[in-house]
This record gives structure tokens, sequence and C-alpha cells, in this order.
């Protein structure tokens, strides 16, 4: 029970992908590498930009700061020294958020995690050369002090803290975003059960390509995804 | 001079010119000592010295200027009252006290930043008894005489909260949330109630019966940048990195990985992270941000120094 | 800066060409528009959010409101505003904050055609005249773009405000009680009439003329109008901007046939809120089951 994407829904941008979790629905489409402003242009790499647009009003500091956060993931996931002097673009639409009832910064960490897989998917779908492959999730420590994994909304609701985090396939952490009232303890143990649950997400699939026993609740739905659509890109091969 | 360059035939830099055409390898050489020392002079833990200058904007409630280094960050609150009618979208019965500093917007800053915003909301620092302006209704007839008197709040104080860079040398959300912190901390509401003949808000000018806010156990900011040898074209085993506290300019501009933890202490000596944020590189694992953690709370000592004496 | 890319000229020629023999490169008749489909959020809670898609052309449209105190020149009505984006979603060519050409048309055409007409009555939204009422905001994204976003955003804004709930409230004297969704149901909004818009591609000096353009078919176009009016043939707004001369008689043949367009247009939104409001009442996990048809793209061929 992974999260829910759907391949490609867009024709003008070179990768899209509708990335649903519990909490969110993000459509995502990344476009490069196209032509930079001069004044962005870097020398020795590519410019990455990213676009935020809410469900409802105009993006606003809020997203602003979504968007730097999202952009320096990122930089650390695309292979930027391939293409200098050119810029990466990614926009990500918010189609569902979490309730505004929820206090802001909460409703921020929940949506990053999402915002970061949509975006990876959507660069892995425009075929953007990148270096390393990233899941995050969203780990809520709720009232009664048990760790849940992919809360839902209710769950949100008076959580004591709410952390995000994101690894590559080699187990490095590249983002780490909490908020709440908690110790440093607390964090490393999620911090740990936050690197099983990407790399189970990473994982190998076995020889039929079925789900293999024993993981977290999502299972390996990063790795089931890509091997899906690369199925399907050479089906054409197979069948004839 | 911590200058690792040789001196080629010829090609002589001067120390400036060395830090401006290639920053990082600049930073790459002083870093590389066997005693890592950074181009500012400060070892790689080492912050820099808070000053705090509170109470210089006279037409604010309250006010602070932080120096961190070079960098200076200016904090002005102003208080204005906001009638219950007037607000257009009253909260429910059940929202929480936390909650109601956020949803009535009496917090409200300027552009500079949402995370200020976002991390005032997130550690619950105002409390809305402060801000309440209540009435206590007279008995009526109606009234049941076991009831007790109605509270009715008429009215909140918001505070407009200003914050201005007037200087920046690297790390102004640190110093930007210290100046925030002082700020409200001197600030000084005055004593006012509701008058019923006049159906207004009535404020008393003497000084001595404003009121201050409660800011329990403050939450500090610490930021840290990482700089990192590693990049897409060498191999991962050969980076190297190096945690360096309080960045200034020259040094943000050549990380690209940056780590805040905000931490607070309540009185009992119980340590907790109210915010911690990473994002930007590869190089930082759980042991280095234990470590961050760590001297964020040594570093939340030294501010409770500065800020309750200063 | 990235431009979109124009056609080729023999693309274009072929295009023209294909045309003069009364062909277009999809097989349709030049006055046939594109499968239209309209879909709502399957969750139930959520209203005033649709997504609609023209042949290739995808517009999503989200209506929001909150209670803020009226203008105080217009303190009996409430307001409503359209703000409408060309996201870099639909292509690199889209550049962030800086509004082009057609975005500047689209937020006019739309303005005219659904604020500029009284669509929405704004005298409706006014809870008490001079300090409370309701601010309705429709945010437009065009996520791809083949051509026809002015009919397919205008189509996604009253289709959205028609299926859009607003708060119920209550007023005692001078207290306004707003109540929460789950306290109360959510009322409709008042709509006088429902435009939509047509707009009509010209080729050859004017001589041709083609409804529904793909975005091949408006990079080749020497000019074109966009007509906006509903159902009861009332003209909202006609707008020409430049583009070839065409014959003024002509002008009245456009309408016409944009009058038996726009007559399509409300009886595809009228079925599919209908469709929806059906599936929402039997709930469940009849939703599950349903929602397959909602994806069904239905097919108006104009004879």
């Amino acid at each position: 029970m992974g999260p829910d994407i759907s391949h490609h829904p867009l024709h003008g941008a070179d990768g899209s992908v509708t990335f649903s979790s519990k909490l969110c629905s993000i459509l995502a489409a990344a476009n490069g590498p196209v032509e930079v402003q001069r004044r962005d242009e870097l020398p020795e790499e590519a410019a990455v930009e990213v676009n935020i647009r809410p469900v409802s009003g105009v993006s606003g500091p809020r997203e602003r700061w979504l968007e730097s956060v999202v952009a320096a993931v990122l930089r650390s996931v695309l292979h930027l020294h391939m293409h200098p002097r050119t810029l990466i673009q990614v926009t990500l639409q918010i189609t569902k958020a979490p309730s505004s009832t929820l206090k802001g910064a909460v409703q921020d960490v929940a949506l990053l995690p999402s915002l970061i897989n949509a975006s990876f998917l959507a660069l892995a779908d425009g075929g953007l050369p990148l270096r390393n492959t990233v899941a995050a999730v969203l780990l809520a420590v709720v009232s009664t002090g048990e760790v849940r994994e992919e809360p839902s909304e209710k769950e949100l609701v008076g959580c004591k803290s709410l952390h995000g985090l994101a690894y590559n396939n080699h187990g490095d952490l590249l983002l780490s975003e909490s908020a709440g009232g908690f110790d440093l303890a607390e964090w490393e143990r999620i911090a740990d059960q936050a690197e099983e649950t990407c790399r189970a997400a990473m994982a190998p699939l076995d020889e039929d390509g079925v789900v293999m026993e024993g993981t977290t609740s999502s299972g390996p739905w990063l790795r089931q995804e890509l091997t899906d659509k690369a199925q399907a890109a050479v089906a054409w091969r197979e069948a004839t | 001079m911590a200058n690792g360059t040789a001196k080629l035939a010829g090609l002589v830099f001067s120390r400036e010119t060395f830090a401006k055409l290639t920053p990082g390898p600049f930073l790459q050489a002083h870093l590389q000592q066997p005693e890592p020392i950074r181009p500012n002079g400060r070892s790689l833990d080492a912050f820099r010295t808070p000053t705090i200058h509170t109470g210089s904007l006279s037409h604010s409630n309250g006010s602070a200027v932080v120096r961190l280094g070079d960098t200076a960050v200016v904090c002005g609150v102003r208080a204005e009252i906001l009638l219950a009618s007037d607000i257009p979208h009253p909260p429910s019965e059940d929202t929480s006290e936390d909650d109601l500093v956020e949803r009535l917007g009496l917090l409200v800053p300027n552009a500079l930043s949402y995370r200020v915003l976002s991390l005032m909301h997130t550690s619950n620092l105002i409390k809305p008894g402060d801000l309440r302006i209540q009435y206590t209704e007279p008995a009526t007839e109606d009234d049941l005489p076991d009831d007790g008197p109605k509270i009715v709040t008429k009215a909140f104080w918001a505070l407009y909260i200003d914050v201005l860079c007037i200087a920046l040398d690297g790390n102004p959300f640190d110093a930007a949330w210290a100046a925030v912190i002082a700020a409200l901390k001197s600030t000084r509401l005055p004593r006012a109630w509701w008058d019923p003949d006049r159906e207004m808000i009535l404020c008393s000018p003497l000084a001595n019966e404003t009121h201050g806010l409660r800011l329990d156990d403050i939450p500090v900011a610490s930021t840290f940048a990482v700089f990192s040898t590693g990049s897409a074209l060498k191999q991962r085993s050969e980076a190297e990195s190096w945690v360096l506290a309080d960045p200034d300019g020259f040094e943000e501009d050549v990380c690209s990985e940056t780590v805040t933890a905000v931490v607070r202490s309540d009185g009992g000596g119980v340590e907790s992270i109210t915010r911690l944020e990473k994002s930007g590189g590869d190089a930082i694992d759980k042991a280095a941000m234990g470590r961050c953690v760590h001297m964020a709370q040594q570093r939340w000592r030294e501010w409770q120094g500065v800020l309750h004496g200063g | 800066m990235p431009h979109a890319t124009r056609p080729s000229t023999n693309e274009s020629n072929f295009l023209l060409s294909a045309l003069r023999e009364n062909l277009r490169l999809d097989s349709r008749a030049l006055d046939q528009y594109r499968p239209i489909s309209l879909q709502f959020p399957s969750d139930p809670d959520v209203h005033g959010q649709t997504d609609v898609r023209i042949g290739k052309t995808r517009v999503i449209c989200n209506i929001s409101c909150e209670v803020i105190t009226p203008y105080p020149d217009r303190k009996f009505d409430g307001v409503f505003t359209i703000n409408c984006e060309l996201s870099p979603l639909m292509g690199a060519g889209v550049e962030v904050g800086r509004p082009d050409q057609t975005e500047a048309l689209l937020s006019r055409i739309l303005d005219k055609s659904i604020r500029r007409s009284n669509a929405l009555d704004t005298e409706s939204l006014c809870i008490i005249a001079g300090q409370k009422c309701f601010h309705v905001r429709a945010d437009l994204h065009v996520l791809d773009d083949d051509g026809g976003i002015f009919d397919a955003c205008c189509l996604a804004l009253v289709a959205a405000l028609q299926h859009f709930r607003r708060p119920d409230y209550e007023v005692h004297g001078e207290q306004v009680t707003v109540f929460d969704v789950r306290e109360r149901e959510p009322v409709r909004l008042t709509l006088q009439h429902h435009p939509f818009c047509v707009t009509t591609s010209y080729y050859d000096a004017g001589t041709i003329m083609v409804q529904d353009a793909t975005l091949l078919e408006e990079q080749c176009r020497e000019g074109e109008t966009v007509v906006s009016m509903n159902r009861h043939g009332e003209v909202c707004q006609i707008a020409k901007y430049g583009g070839v001369p065409v014959d003024a008689l002509s002008m009245l043949s456009v309408v016409n046939q944009s009058w038996e367009k726009v007559t399509m247009m409300d009886a595809l939104v009228r079925e599919a809120l209908l469709k929806d409001e059906r599936e929402k009442d039997k709930g469940g996990r009849m939703k599950a089951e349903l929602s397959a048809e909602n994806e069904r793209v239905m097919e108006r061929p104009v004879g």
C-alpha cells in the first residue's frame, strides 16, 4: 500500500507525474535542460528552479521557502555537471493539501516528503540525468508517544512532533525537517526508522518483480514504480 | 597567514584575490590544516558573540537590535487593538489555546522571514492569555444566582512585528530570531479595559501600569553550514566535510548544505528541540546532526546569559 | 529565454492545404469540438474543484472563499476575484512571474465574461452590509496547452462555480455566526447565468473559419474571435483583437455557430454535475465503482 502514482499525465512538459499520498496530491512536471536567463546562468553546472503552486491563492513566502528546500535537495540528486549553463525547471502544483486548520509548520513539513518524491519521479519520467535515487518519508510522533509513518490527517492533529526525512540510495541523509517538541534521542530513533523505510522503498525486488516479504508498510514502492516504467518502455521489444 | 599556496614563478596571489577567484579551494586550504581554522579566524565550532540593545526605538512597544559579528538585525514590535467584533471569521469554541494565536493572526510579521513566523507559532512562544482584553460582565437579573460572572473577550492585542536586516554577513536567521525574542521580551503593553458606557477600549497611559509578555523557556536558534569537497566528478569515498558553526557571508556562499537547530530548555533542565532542519547536501549523517544539536544546546546557555542580562 | 517552438513551413502548409479542402488533421469537421471531459474530485467533502480536458488541453480550477470586510465603496457587494496563471507545467516556454500576452488576454476575457457580466451575483455574497461579506476566489491553472485554453478555462470556471458550496451563516442583529462545513450543509452560490467561451479561428483572409483549434492550428491561424455567451443566446462579450480583417456579416454567423456550441457545453456541464451529485448521494463503495464513469470521455458530435 504505497502512494498513488500516475505516469506522464501532461504532454507539454518533458516529464510529469501525479503523486498522491494520504495527506496530499501533487502534480509535478520537470523540464530540462532548457535555456537559462543570463542572470541565473552558472558556468559549471545547471541551474535548478523549483516552482510551487498552492491549491488556492497565489504563491507567497511560504512557497518560496518550500521551493528553496526542495531545490537544495534536488541539487544533490541531479547530475548538474552534465549540462552547464542550462536550467532544469521543476513545477509542483498542489492539487490537494492537508487541512488549513493545522498549524502552519505542520502543514509545511507534511508537504515536503510528497513534494520531493513527486519531483524525483517527474525528473525520472523526463529522462533527466540523475546521480542518486531519493525517497522521502513523513513520520509523526502522536500524542501517545508512538511513531506513525505516513500519518493520516487525524493523527496530525495534536501530534507532538512531525518529521520529514529523505535518504538517497547510498544511505545519505538529504533532508531532515522537524517541527514540534522532541529530544535528540527521539530524533535519532525516528531517523533510523526513516532510513529503513527509504531503504525499503528503493530495495531490489525479487526475480518475479514481486514485493519482498518482511518490508515495512509501504514496501519498495519507488523501485516498483521505476521498474514498471522501464518495463513499459521496452514492452514493444518483448511483444515482437 | 594560513595561505596554503606554493609560490609559482610569476603567479603570486594575495589572500583576497585567492579568495575571490576560487572561494572553494581557499576555504578548503584553511580547513585542511592540521589545526583547522576558518578564514575569519574562528575555530570550527565557534559562534560569534552576540550583542543586544533593547528599547532603542521610541515609537514601538518593544524593540531590539542584535549584532552577530557583522550581521545586524533590528526588530520592532507594535501593539494594536483588534476588537473581537472586527474579527471576520471567529474561530470555533474548541480551538485550543495554542492555535488561537495563529488562527486570529495576532502576530503579524513583515516579509523578512516566513521561517521566523513559522517558528513563533510552533514554539507557542506567546500565550494568548497575555494578549486578551477581557471584560467581566456585571450580573444581570436574568442570570441564575449560582453562575459565576461571565467573562467576555472583547478584544485582543495584535502584535505587528517588523524585522529588518541592516547588515548581512551570513546567518541572518539566528540574529533575526534573537532580535524578535529580545524585542518581545522588552515589549510593554498598556493596561486596557472595556468601558461599557462608552462602548470602547480604553488604555492607561501610566508607565507603571504596563505589563510585559510572559516568555518562558525561550528557544534559541543555531545555524551551521557544511563545507564538503564531494562532487559528482569525484569518488564518494574521497569527499571530506567540515561543519562550520554560525557561518559568515563568505562561508555561506561556498557551502550548499545547512543545518538549523532550535532548542529550548525548561526550568527543570530538560532540553528539547523545537525545530530541526537540514537540507542541501549529503555530507551530514545522524552522528553529525547529534553533534550539531549538542552545540546548539551549549549555544542556548550562552544566549540565556545575553538575553537575560542585556 | 525559451519560446514555444513555431511550426515548420511544411507543417503549416500541409495544415492550410488540408483546410482548403475542408479537412482537419484529426478528421474533425471544421466546427466540431474535441471530446470534452469534466471531472470533479471523488471526495464528497471537496467542492468547487474541476479538471477539464478538451482533447489534450487540460485546465484545473479551484474555488475557495473566506469572510472579509467589503470595499467601502461597494458596501452591499461581496468580492469575486479570478486568478489565472499559465504554469510552467505546460512547457518550457513559460516564465514564472512575468505575465505574457496570452495570460493577460486570458485574464481579461474571463473577467469580462464572468465577472463583468455578473454571472456570479455579488450581492448574494454580502453578509452584513458594510461589515462582512464573502470573498470568493477562483484559481485557474492551465496544465497542458493544446489549443483552446480560453474555452477550457471558462468551462472549468463555470462548472467549478456551480459545484462549489459556501458555508452557511446566521445573522442575529449585529452578530454573525458562520457555520463550519461540518456543522451545517454548505450552500450553493447564486449564479445568474452560465457564460461559455467559443473561439473561432480564421484562415485564408478570413474565408475559412474553424472552431476549437488545436495548438498547431492556433499557431497557423491568421486571426481569431472569442465569443462569450450563455445558452439563452445572450452575448456577454466578443473579442477580436487585431488579426486578419473579416467580413462584418460573417460575425453574425460566428455568433450563431457559437450559440450552438454553448448550448452543447451547457448541457454537458449540467449532465456532469447531476451525475456527480447522484454519485455523492449514494456514497460509500459505490463511488469507487461509479467513478470510472466520470473518466469516460463525453463525445458530443455536432451534426
